[in-house]
């Protein structure tokens, strides 16, 4: 029997019993809408915490803190903690696939003040040549010494006691930073250092986006060590931080590998973004099988119109097989019967999933996004090809494996008995 | 002459319930080829269940039928397939037709499991509807058909994959006399016309007349 005799049989077959077929289609529709509909909102949810994740930092960023945790460190006073000082660095900076090393800085007790807005609770953050901050528009600093700084994107909303302002109209605009210490004594210090707004830094949808001023590494390691007032401080203690960029992505994992190897703690995005895409698949997995529940309900339909047709057509059988017919003809035609039902409910399914995902998508959107800060919504169902592909396909081997317990008895009747049945 | 089948001794028993029923009991026959024979007895007689056997319908208990040199009892469900496929042609009392496939589709079924291209089947089906004398029947399903033609269309149904022999179980009983007597030329001139081993079941002497010998089976027997 050649296989487009069997597809035109199967669909002549299919089409007397159309209501029950429909029927049973829309079971495995709907099953197949669920799967869908829920590895859509696993993938939704992974794509929307990837985004947000990678909005923090970037794959090629390695973060050091003094000592491995798992060799001792802070929580083992016997392993000696490694300093982050200038020595460290210059050897990091060595390391192969390394692009830059530079020590975070992060300045708090700094006030603001530009023409006549005042900002209090403001920091610095520093930032390297090669690693610089994003910027949203204007231009970044040129030199270490220029005394000039970006700002950051909602930084005209931190003002006192008044309305939001404009960032960009801050652009090229004169700052006056108050950076106050404490002494020895328990009096407190004061620094003002005028510095000139260049730009304006993109937004990160962290809390860094009110009050932060952005400025070069090395102008704010020069105020950090003022603010700290300890004779030599990176001598003697180090910096808290240091930050390693890396080429590449790809040349992350090494380069971790050697600095734990020097008995720092490490932190890297890439390790921290693969257990969160495991983790993610996990849900997508648990998703997908409360979904694969529905479609199971929809194979049990499956067998039960198989048997159904088989037992009407009992007499069909025993004529097919008296002019010939082969026991794997009888079971061909009626796997594919089977099939074909798990198929067209499959595609049904996978587009009824595609469009649920979408319209829920909008509704997520239209009803979440205002609560979220505007930074898109953070329920999304997603269908990627694969995940339609692996529906339809999932869908038509279900409906195959429901075929076979009914195909079996098909073929095993006895064409005599068959024959005879009315 | 050569003989084209050769039953030995052989027996069939049913379980109905918890009687069990002996419908052969041990029958020998021979049956020669190109030759047109009638199976007569009363119902229950065991006739049909011989036929049946012959045909590969069913699995007997002891016994043996040879074919054309095979040996019926030794084939497995695929050979036993193919042995209905290519050497046997049914005809059934009530013509066994499928109701939702029309003429064509029905004369055409064998050839599809025999796996014969569309193009080639097409032109032998229409030979063989038009050789029953069904050419203006073609596109009709069983239901629009009268039980003459239905049974035109089983035999050609019988005829197309070319059997060496058909098997009629009752062909004419659920006809009028007049459409019987149709049927029986239409067998004989399967007989005559093309040399196909005819072996029919039948209760009616008029219509065993037809044929060349006719076997007598009572109570499981050959009597005669």
């Amino acid at each position: 029997m050649s296989s487009s005799d069997l597809v035109s049989f199967v669909l002549v077959n299919l089409k007397r019993m159309k209501l029950r077929v429909s029927l049973t289609i829309l079971g495995v529709v709907v099953g197949t809408t669920a799967i869908v509909a829920m590895v859509a909102l696993g993938v939704g949810l992974q794509s929307s915490f990837s985004k947000q994740f990678l909005s923090i930092g970037n794959l090629n960023d390695l973060t050091v803190l003094p000592s491995n945790p798992n060799k001792g460190g802070p929580f083992n006073s016997q392993v000696k903690e490694v300093r982050l000082d200038d020595k460290l660095i210059r050897e990091i900076s060595k390391i192969d696939g390394v692009k830059s090393v530079v020590p975070q800085i992060d300045i708090g007790n700094v006030s603001a003040k530009i023409q006549n807005h005042k900002a209090n609770s403001v920091s610095i953050h520093g930032f390297s040549k090669e690693n610089p901050v994003e910027l949203a528009g204007g231009r970044l600093p040129r030199r270490d010494d220029e005394k000039s700084v970006v700002i950051s994107s909602k930084f005209g909303s931190s003002f006192e006691g008044e309305g939001a302002v404009s960032g960009s109209s801050l652009i090229d605009k004169r700052a006056l930073l108050k950076i106050t210490r404490s002494t020895d004594n328990g009096s407190q210090e004061v620094r003002r250092i005028r510095v000139h707004i260049v730009g304006i830094a993109k937004e990160k949808g962290t809390q860094e986006d009110y009050g932060s001023i952005y400025m070069p590494v090395g102008f704010a390691k020069d105020i950090w060590l003022w603010q700290q007032n300890t004779p030599n401080l990176i001598k003697r203690e180090g910096y808290n931080l240091l930050k390693v960029t890396v080429n590449s992505p790809t040349e992350a994992d090494s380069v971790q590998k050697k600095l734990e190897g020097m008995n720092l703690f490490v932190f890297s995005m890439k390790q921290m973004l693969e257990s969160l895409n495991v983790f993610f698949k996990v849900i997508q997995a648990v998703l997908g099988a409360i979904g694969a529940v529905a479609l199971l309900v929809a194979s049990i339909g499956i067998i039960n119109t198989m048997i159904m047709s088989i037992y009407e057509r009992t007499r069909e059988i025993g004529i097919m097989k008296a002019v010939g017919a082969s026991n794997k003809d009888i079971i061909k035609i009626f796997l594919s019967e089977a099939g074909f039902i798990g198929l067209a409910g499959g595609i049904g399914g996978t587009f009824l999933g595609w469009v649920l995902s979408k319209s829920l998508s909008v509704l997520a959107a239209f009803y979440l996004s205002s609560s979220s800060g505007g930074n898109g919504s953070p329920i999304s169902f997603i269908v990627p090809l694969w995940l339609a592909i692996f529906a339809i396909v999932f869908a038509t081997s279900v409906g195959l494996i429901a075929g076979i317990y009914p195909a079996l008895r098909a073929a095993r009747l006895n064409p005599l008995v068959a024959l005879r049945h009315e | 002459m050569t003989k084209t089948i050769t039953v030995t001794d052989l027996v069939r028993r049913y379980s109905l319930g918890e009687v069990l029923v002996t419908a052969l009991n041990g029958v020998s026959v021979s049956i020669e080829q190109g030759e047109f024979v009638s199976i007569m007895g009363t119902s229950g007689s065991g006739k049909s269940t011989l036929l049946n056997l012959i045909g590969g319908l069913d699995r007997f208990d002891s016994g043996k039928i040879i074919v054309d040199e095979l040996d019926i009892a030794s084939l497995d469900e695929n050979e036993l397939a193919r042995y209905r496929r290519e050497k046997i042609g049914f005809i059934f009392q009530s013509y066994n037709l499928i109701p939702t496939l029309t003429a064509l589709q029905n004369v055409e079924l064998p050839l599809i499991f025999a796996g014969v291209p569309r193009n080639d089947r097409l032109s032998k089906t229409e030979q063989i509807l038009r050789a029953v004398g069904l050419e203006k029947r073609m596109h009709h399903r069983p239901t629009e058909m009268s039980g003459g033609e239905q049974q035109r269309v089983a035999i050609g149904r019988a005829l197309i994959n070319g059997p060496s022999i058909i098997l009629g179980d009752e062909p004419t009983g659920n006809l009028d006399s007049k459409t019987g007597e149709e049927i029986m030329k239409l067998l004989t001139w399967m007989n005559k016309e093309n040399g196909l081993t005819v072996v029919m079941v039948t209760h009616d002497p008029e219509k065993a007349s037809y044929a060349d010998r006719t076997i007598l089976i009572k109570d499981g027997r050959i009597i005669d």
